[in-house]
C-alpha cells in the first residue's frame, strides 16, 4: 500500500491553511459577485417597467351594509355605537332578520343605544310586546299599517368583562327591497346575505 | 507507513478505494438531481399559482417596486406595500426576497418563468449546500443529502413552487454546517470569530425569514451552541466568545427589525414574526363556531374568513385586527380538552408524515393527468423515498456517540432540530409541504445510523475539552434519545387505542 494522498488521509496543517485562504479568497469573490448583481439590479430596475401585485392575499374591506344603501335600515334609524353585522336576511311575512354584534359597550347600554336610535326615527316602545323579542317598537306609517321593530339584545356567553365583542342585537325588521345599484350591494362579504352556495365555498 | 495509512482507514470506517468513489458517487448524484429537475420541470412548468404562493408572488413584486422607487428617489408606494408585503402578517417575506430579483428584470414574469427561476435558485442554494456539508461533515453526509431530498420527486415540484418550507430547510444545513464549524473552533480551545458570529445570525434570521415557525429550531440550536461554548471554552476566551454571540444576536435582529417594524405599524400592533399564530391555534384545536364570537362568514375561508371579521370588528371599535384575532382564538379554544386536543395532534401528525406528495395534484400543468404513469411512478416514488428516510432519521435520532465535541454537538442540534420542527402538528393545523423543511436533517440524521459516519474532522492531539463536558453531552444524547423513543412511544399507544 503506498502513502495515502492527503484527500484520502487526515488533511496536514499546510493543505488546511492553503484550503482555508482559498476559500477566503472564493468567498471574497462570492461576496463581491453578490454586490456587483445588486448593483446593477437596482441600477437597471426602472427600465422594464413595474411590477403589478394582484392584491388578492389583502382584499379591500368590505363597506358596512348599514352604510351603503343597499339593504338600509328604517329611514331616520342611525347607529352610534360601534357594531359588525353579522347577517341579514329576509324571512317570510314580509320580514327581516338583521344579526349584528356590539363590541366595547355592555349590554345595558347598548340596549339603550338601540333604542335610542330608534327613538330618534319615531319609534316608539309598544305596549304589546312580542313573544320572541326583549322589546317592541312602532312608529306610525301614513295611509299604512305601523312599522314595527323587535329587539333583542343578549351579552355572548363567556367573554371576559373587558373584551372587545361583548354581545349580539336580534333586530326583527321590515324586509326592505334592494335599494341601491352600487356594485358592492352585490357582494355578500358586505351585505352578509349569504346564501347555500356562499357556505359550499 | 502502510499501518498509518490502515489506521486512517480504519478511522474513518470506509476502506480507502471506496472513500475515493464517493466524489464520484457526489457528483453522479448531482448531475441526477438535475435531470430529475429538468424532466420534473416540463409537467410542472405551466402550473398556475397555488395558495400562499400568491402572497409570495404579490410581495415580491411590490419588493421590486420599493426597489424601482429608492432608484429613482421617488418616495415608495406605501399602499402598495402594506397590502402586498406586510398583508395579514401572516408571512415574513422571504420567499418574497428570493424572488425579487426576477420581478426586478421580469416585472411581469409568466408562471414558466417564476417557476424557471425557482427551480434554478433552488439547485443552486441546494448544491450550495451540498458542498458546505462536504466540506465540514464528509462526503457521507454530502451524499446523504443529494438521494434524500435531493432524488425525490415531490421535493423536485416543491423546488419550482414559492412556499419557504423547502428553502428554509436547505438554509437548516447551512446553520447546522455553522454550528458544527464553530464547535470545531471552540474544541481547540478558542473563540468563535465575529465573521463567524455574523454569519451565523445572517443564516438563523434567513431561516426565520423563510419559514418564520422555524424560529423554534433556530432558538434550539443556537442555544445548544451557546451552551456548549460556555462549558468548554477557557475563561480566558469567554469575552471574545460574547462578542461572536453578540455579533450573531445583532446581525439577527437588525435584519428582523425592518419587518417587525413595517408589520407591527401598519397592523396597529406588536408583531415580531407572525400573527398567525392564534389563529392557527384556534383552526386546529378550537371550535369554529365560536371563532367570530359565533360562526364566520361562510363565504371564506378558515383564514381568511377570521381575518375579516377581525377587521370589521378593528374598524367599528378603533382598535388593531391583531388583538381581536387574540380574544377570537381565546375564545374558539375555551372549550379545548385533553382529548380533543390530542385527536387533533395526531389529525396534524398524520397530515405532516403521512402523505407526502399531496402537493404533486395541486402543482402540476394543466393537462397532466393523474393517471399518467410518469405522475403515478413520481408519487410512488416520493412515497417510499420519504418514509425510508424518515424510518432511517428516526432511528438515527437513537444513536448517541461518544467522542469528540464536534461529532456530539452534531447528534444533539439534528435531534435538537427536528425536534423542534416536529413542535409545528402540537401547536397548528399541518400540511404535506412542511416535512420538506426537515428532510435535510432526517438525512443526516440517517447517516449518523451508519457505523462509524462521524464527520471528518481533524483532532488535535490532546483533547482540550474537559472529558466531563464530554460526558455530559452523552448523557445529554441518550436523554434526547429516550425522549424520542418515549415521545413515538405515547403516539402510537395513543393513535392505537
Amino acid at each position: 500500500m503506498s502513502v495515502p494522498s492527503s484527500r484520502a488521509g487526515a488533511p496536514s496543517v499546510a493543505d488546511d491553511a492553503s484550503a482555508a485562504g482559498g476559500r477566503f479568497r472564493r468567498s471574497r469573490l462570492v461576496w463581491a459577485a453578490a454586490a456587483a448583481v445588486v448593483v446593477v439590479l437596482v441600477a437597471t430596475s426602472n427600465l422594464y417597467g413595474r411590477a403589478e401585485p394582484t392584491g388578492r392575499y389583502r382584499p379591500d374591506l368590505p363597506a358596512d351594509v348599514l352604510t351603503t344603501g343597499c339593504y338600509p335600515l328604517p329611514s331616520g334609524v342611525r347607529f352610534d355605537f360601534p357594531y359588525q353585522v353579522r347577517s341579514d336576511e329576509d324571512l317570510s311575512g314580509g320580514r327581516r332578520h338583521l344579526l349584528l354584534q356590539f363590541d366595547v359597550i355592555d349590554p345595558t347600554t347598548a340596549r339603550a343605544e338601540v333604542t335610542a336610535a330608534f327613538a330618534e326615527a319615531g319609534f316608539r316602545p309598544s305596549p304589546a310586546g312580542d313573544a320572541t323579542s326583549d322589546l317592541v317598537l312602532v312608529r306610525a306609517v301614513s295611509g299604512g299599517s305601523p312599522a314595527t321593530v323587535g329587539v333583542t339584545v343578549r351579552p355572548i356567553p363567556g367573554v371576559a368583562p373587558d373584551a372587545v365583542v361583548r354581545g349580539t342585537i336580534d333586530l326583527d325588521l321590515p324586509s326592505v327591497p334592494l335599494s341601491s345599484a352600487a356594485a358592492v350591494c352585490a357582494e355578500p362579504s358586505s351585505t352578509k346575505r349569504f346564501t347555500d352556495e356562499d357556505g359550499s365555498s | 507507513m502502510t499501518a498509518l495509512a490502515t489506521d486512517r482507514v480504519r478511522e474513518r470506517g470506509v476502506p480507502l478505494d471506496r472513500r475515493d468513489a464517493l466524489p464520484a458517487v457526489m457528483v453522479a448524484l448531482m448531475v441526477a438531481h438535475v435531470v430529475l429537475k429538468v424532466l420534473i420541470y416540463s409537467r410542472t412548468s405551466h402550473a398556475d399559482v397555488v395558495g400562499d404562493e400568491r402572497y409570495y408572488l404579490d410581495a415580491g413584486r411590490a419588493l421590486s417596486n420599493l426597489v424601482r422607487d429608492a432608484a429613482a428617489l421617488t418616495s415608495p408606494d406605501s399602499v402598495e406595500l402594506s397590502r402586498d408585503v406586510v398583508g395579514n402578517g401572516w408571512f415574513m417575506p422571504g420567499m418574497a426576497l428570493v424572488l425579487t430579483p426576477l420581478f426586478i428584470v421580469d416585472p411581469g414574469a409568466s408562471m414558466e418563468v417564476v417557476r424557471a427561476y425557482l427551480g434554478v435558485v433552488s439547485t443552486l442554494l441546494f448544491f450550495a449546500a451540498v458542498l458546505a456539508v462536504r466540506r465540514v461533515l464528509g462526503v457521507q453526509y454530502a451524499i446523504a443529502l443529494l438521494v434524500f431530498p435531493g432524488l425525490v420527486p415531490m421535493w423536485a415540484i416543491f423546488s419550482f413552487a414559492a412556499w419557504g418550507d423547502l428553502t428554509a430547510g436547505t438554509m437548516v444545513v447551512f446553520l447546522v454546517v455553522e454550528v458544527v464549524a464553530m464547535t470545531r473552533v471552540v474544541q481547540q480551545g478558542a473563540a468563535p470569530t465575529l465573521a463567524q458570529g455574523a454569519r451565523l445570525g445572517l443564516i438563523a434570521i434567513a431561516v426565520v425569514y423563510l419559514r418564520s415557525s422555524a424560529l423554534v429550531l433556530v432558538a434550539g440550536v443556537v442555544a445548544t451552541l451557546v451552551i456548549v461554548t460556555l462549558l468548554v471554552l477557557p475563561r480566558s476566551e469567554w469575552v471574545r466568545g460574547a462578542k461572536a454571540f453578540v455579533a450573531a444576536a445583532a446581525v439577527f435582529v437588525a435584519l428582523l427589525a425592518p419587518w417587525s417594524w413595517a408589520a407591527s405599524d401598519v397592523l396597529g400592533a406588536r408583531v415580531v414574526t407572525t400573527t398567525s399564530v392564534p389563529t392557527a391555534l384556534a383552526n386546529t384545536f378550537g371550535e369554529p363556531d365560536r371563532l367570530c364570537f359565533g360562526p364566520c362568514d361562510p363565504d371564506s375561508t378558515e383564514w381568511f374568513g377570521p381575518v375579516r371579521y377581525a377587521r370589521e370588528v378593528a374598524r367599528a371599535t378603533g382598535g388593531s385586527e391583531v388583538d381581536v384575532l387574540k380574544e377570537m382564538s381565546d375564545y374558539a379554544l375555551v372549550g379545548v380538552t385533553a382529548s380533543s386536543y390530542t385527536d387533533d395532534v395526531l389529525e396534524n401528525v398524520d397530515r405532516y408524515v403521512m402523505e407526502p406528495e399531496r402537493f404533486q395534484r395541486f402543482v402540476r400543468s394543466p393537462g397532466v393527468s393523474e393517471d399518467d404513469a410518469s405522475e403515478r411512478l413520481l408519487s410512488a416514488a416520493t412515497h417510499w423515498l420519504f418514509f425510508t428516510a424518515l424510518v432511517a432519521g428516526l432511528l438515527g435520532m437513537l444513536r448517541a456517540w461518544r467522542g469528540p465535541l464536534d461529532r456530539q454537538v452534531l447528534r444533539i442540534v439534528t435531534t435538537v432540530g427536528l425536534a423542534a420542527l416536529f413542535v409545528q402538528p402540537f401547536v397548528h393545523v399541518s400540511g404535506a409541504r412542511y416535512w420538506t423543511t426537515a428532510a435535510p436533517l432526517l438525512a443526516l440524521s440517517a447517516v449518523l445510523l451508519l457505523p462509524r459516519a462521524w464527520p471528518r474532522s481533524a483532532q488535535p492531539a490532546e483533547p482540550v475539552v474537559n472529558p466531563v463536558v464530554l460526558h455530559g453531552l452523552y448523557v445529554v444524547q441518550i436523554a434526547l434519545a429516550a425522549a424520542v423513543l418515549l415521545l413515538g412511544l405515547a403516539l402510537y399507544t395513543v393513535a392505537k387505542a
